[in-house]
């Protein structure tokens, strides 16, 4: 943290290839950006360049796709290559911001980027980033686990890569263990949950099904949260991907090279008027806003306690009496004025981390006031 | 010449990986922040003797297992001047046709679709792409060399888009050493493929068609090389492909050496330091004459 307050922190996502990842950065970005504008207390900007550029180019890819009537679901091509997007959270009439990045990669190196490789050197770089990150997002394909059948059941697991991702949860709930002081939290979030619950406009309501397939499928990756990092906040929040779409079919057709020689293949439509209304999306971005600025908050605390004793202790031992003669050689050669100058620096360095804090509990509350959705339940 | 060739199988375990050998070194992964290869761009960078470049957001006709267009990478790479060998100008040659073939299917069709498209997809099929990605990498190695060869000698029957007729000639800025301009501004592509055509014959420099830019002001992340800079915005989704070319600043390394005072200090320091060695050597000298 340096003098003008801002905390930098990271938001991973663990999902294989085609989840949908690249898809939920933009829209929780662009998106972000206009709710959040709503908002007394916090905005949300593009913290460089190649994160506003490379935002817009999604924007305009799906919107543009949409207003051509040629609009798909799958839109957004996947990713070949990993990049980075940095964000800056910023409180409305404070001098604080919280940086926060996240990563796009290949989803198929979660499952092994080629031994030896250029790519399993860069997966390296990923899944440390991905373990270091202060919030997990796990994006899961929401059809593959409503529509593959019961005579598909066996194979969700392996088309869902669960093993590979709770190999990474382990990593990352160790890492969080080590730093049980800061607030960790991993999100659950079903994606293209469109045609499963009623209040997108589905006729049907399988809300509680799809809950009851997650917990089932991941079992074993909240098992490893809860005894890897116990103190780790899980949380449900099933998303639409576009909301103005829904699943028409969905059958598995041969493939090779995937689970049991098999694939699902998906078909959508688009819902008249084929205007994008993503539901959800609001709440996981009021998740991230508290979480971060939480997580923040926490970190200013603990500056904020040792620029306390710092500053306590320059303030004694500039104004500390050692004598008569040696007080007068202290004040004749400069020595004391530059002790409480020290001191008066540590005072003023408490005084503002003591405000940053204060700002931080300020948003902190006024967020707290935000409602949650429906949507969002905890995981325990 | 060794060509590479990325692309990525139907079902979504079969993520983007080369269907052959891949090249040594991820270094495109620098311009991550400037491109996207999802995208059409072009990257062309030559230095130490080495010329590299890499093609991509080529569309195919196949689709993954949730709809989307897949795309192909190129990467290509050589060496200028190799000794022993007499393949250089057909190199040369191959990567020029290759880059005005690109240009020219972005030019005629907004996503790329046209000559390399087709190219590309009649080399291997749907059912092929997935055998080859589903096997390791160890495995199917006739079957890969195979392919690459086969892309080897199909990129080498490519021939080159004939330049267009030039009613009013280019900008002036366009033959300054280093500049930025749209896609389609007048002249534009030819300096593109001339600065290329530089770098094939193994002088230091680069040549970009990048698709997350949309001004000078983007490319200050670009990394410095020594030598010639020719950046082109694709302009699809950011930035407009019709700006009209720009000089871009010399590197600041070199505007530095270039001041008249760094200049001064450059000669006087090298002089100054000299002479104190002297000084001292010969102190040393008569130092070692009294005793």
């Amino acid at each position: 943290m340096d003098e003008r307050s801002v905390f930098e922190y990271k938001i991973g996502l663990l999902a294989p290839s085609r989840v949908g990842k690249s898809t939920l950065i933009a829209s929780l970005l662009t998106e972000g950006q206009q709710q959040l504008a709503q908002d007394s207390s916090v905005h949300l900007l593009t913290a460089d360049r190649p994160t506003k550029n490379r935002l817009g180019a999604t924007y305009n890819l799906v919107s543009g796709a949409l207003k051509a009537r040629m609009f798909e679901p799958g839109v957004v091509p996947s990713t070949s290559d990993p990049s980075w997007f940095r964000l800056l959270l910023e409180a409305r009439g404070q001098d604080l911001q919280i940086r926060f990045d996240m990563l796009d990669y290949p989803g198929a190196w979660l499952e092994g980027a080629g031994e030896g490789t250029e790519d399993e050197q860069k997966w390296n770089e990923c899944e440390a980033f991905l373990a270091d990150s202060s919030v997990l997002i796990v994006p899961i394909d929401s059809v593959l686990l409503m529509d593959s059948g019961d005579e598909n059941a066996h194979l969700l697991a392996s088309h869902l890569s669960v093993f590979q991702i709770n190999q990474a949860v382990l990593r990352w709930a160790k890492n969080r263990r080590e730093l049980s002081g800061e607030p960790a939290m991993i999100v659950f979030c079903p994606v293209k949950c469109e045609t499963y619950l009623s209040d997108s406009g589905s006729l049907q309501d399988h809300a509680g099904a799809l809950r009851d397939k997650v917990v089932d499928q991941f079992s074993d990756v909240l098992k490893t949260v809860r005894d890897a990092a116990p103190h780790a906040a899980v949380r449900y929040l099933p998303i639409d991907t576009f909301g103005c779409v829904e699943l028409v079919s969905a059958r598995w057709i041969r493939a090779q090279g995937s689970p049991g020689g098999k694939m699902l293949m998906p078909k959508y439509r688009v819902r008249p008027p084929g205007r994008i209304v993503r539901k959800g999306l609001d709440d996981l971005l009021t998740l991230l806003c508290r979480q971060l600025i939480d997580t923040a908050r926490a970190q200013s605390e603990r500056a904020t306690a040792s620029r306390q004793t710092a500053a306590l202790h320059s303030r004694s031992y500039a104004e500390l009496r050692e004598g008569f003669f040696r007080d007068l050689w202290l004040n004749f050669n400069g020595e004391r004025d530059r002790r409480r100058h020290a001191a008066a620096s540590d005072e003023r360095l408490f005084a503002m981390s003591q405000q940053t804090t204060q700002s931080l509990f300020d948003v902190l509350t006024a967020l707290a006031g935000r409602e949650s959705g429906p949507r969002l339940h905890h995981l325990s | 010449m060794h060509v590479y060739l990325r692309t990525r199988g139907a079902p979504r375990k079969l993520d983007y990986a080369f269907l052959g050998a891949a090249p040594g070194s991820r270094w495109w992964d620098t311009y991550s922040e400037l491109t996207a290869t999802e995208r059409p761009c072009l990257l062309a960078v030559t230095s130490k003797d080495r010329w590299r470049v890499l093609i991509s957001g080529v569309p195919s006709a196949r689709t993954d297992s949730v709809g989307t267009l897949v795309y192909y990478t190129l990467v290509l790479d050589g060496s200028p001047c190799p000794s022993g060998t007499t393949g250089t100008g057909q190199d040369r040659a191959t990567v020029l046709a290759l880059a005005s073939r690109w240009l020219d299917d972005i030019t005629r069709h907004p996503e790329g679709r046209g000559v390399l498209s087709e190219l590309l997809d009649s080399l291997c099929s749907s059912a092929e792409v997935d055998r080859l990605l589903a096997a390791r990498n160890s495995e199917l190695t006739a079957e890969r060399a195979e392919l690459t060869t086969r892309l080897a000698t199909a990129l080498a029957s490519l021939s080159p888009v004939p330049s267009a007729q030039d009613t009013g000639g280019p900008s002036p800025v366009l033959l300054a050493e280093r500049w930025i301009a749209g896609r389609t501004a007048p002249g534009a592509d030819a300096a593109f493929l001339a600065r290329l055509s530089s770098l094939l014959s193994g002088e230091d420099g680069q040549a970009h068609l990048l698709n997350l830019v949309s001004s000078a002001e983007d490319i200050t992340t670009l990394p410095e090389k020594s030598g010639p800079l020719a950046v082109l915005i694709e302009g699809g989704m950011v930035g407009d492909s019709a700006m009209p070319a720009e000089a871009l600043p010399g590197l600041t390394s070199e505007v530095v050496t270039s001041a008249p005072k760094a200049r001064w200090r450059a000669a006087v320091v090298p002089t100054v330091l000299t002479a104190l060695i002297l000084l001292l050597v010969g102190l040393a000298l008569i130092a070692g004459n009294w005793t």
